[in-house]
């Protein structure tokens, strides 16, 4: 049996410190590839009708 | 071989598709898309598409609406403290890929799938990053780093670890337009 889908997580301690620093910085480290997927996938995400 | 992404179609599962012969070589996920996809997506708490190369099955991925709930942290050895903050999040469940099709882009594809619906729902409702629970082996965790730069964060146990991926560290000039486009005010 696959493990239950968890839709919360909860960060505290070092967990916690490491996530907030990673979200406050500017840094943006970006592959060749993971950018090429991202510029794709907002392109596509442009085609998604919601309403 | 690499599949290009328009060679592939995206299909959301319900009862109607024959799921049965799929299998990415891992039993718990091949167990997740036969036995668990559907109840969840009943239950609304995931939906699951499935990706498909000249009418074979060849993966799919499941995704669901999460929360990172990031505790406050004292100010400790010269680091800054931080209050309490949540930021709702993407989060990609499963995804597998059909063992005769591994390493073919189909992964890679399936993720940039997954990024789209990111950042639609960052125009529509709200979703600041992407997470994911990996397998833990090298090969895994060096795909959802290649192609999504997704970072190692929170605890992890023997078997998965946390990826994250930020959806506002996109570099200057290529964020998304927060306008609608025309496309979708029609």
């Amino acid at each position: 049996m696959a493990k239950p889908i968890e839709l919360e997580t909860v960060l505290v301690g070092e967990h916690a410190r490491a996530f907030h620093e990673y979200m406050e910085s500017n840094v943006i480290h970006e592959t060749p590839e993971s950018r090429q997927v991202m510029r794709e996938a907002r392109e596509l995400s442009k085609r998604f009708k919601f309403l | 071989m690499k599949i290009p992404f328009d060679d592939l179609r995206f299909l959301k599962l319900d009862d109607s598709f024959d799921i049965s012969s799929f299998s990415c070589g891992n039993t718990e996920i091949d167990s997740f898309i036969k036995d668990d996809a559907k109840n969840y997506q009943k239950d609304r708490i995931s939906v699951t598409y499935l990706c498909y190369y000249r009418d074979e099955l060849v993966g799919f991925f499941s995704v669901a609406m999460g929360c990172i709930d990031a505790r406050a942290v004292e100010p400790q050895d010269g680091k800054k403290g931080y209050g309490p903050k949540k930021y709702p999040a993407l989060r990609l469940a499963q995804m597998a890929t059909l063992k005769e099709y591994q390493g073919h882009d189909v992964g890679k594809n399936m993720l940039t799938y997954v990024f789209a619906i990111g950042f639609a729902l960052c125009e529509f409702i709200g979703c600041r990053v992407v997470i994911v629970d990996a397998k833990k082996d090298e090969k895994t965790i060096n795909f959802y780093k290649k192609y999504g730069s997704f970072e190692d964060f929170g605890p992890s146990d023997a078997t998965t670890q946390s990826l994250l991926r930020d959806l506002n560290k996109i570099p200057d000039g290529e964020r998304i337009n927060t306008e609608l486009t025309e496309y979708q005010k029609k």
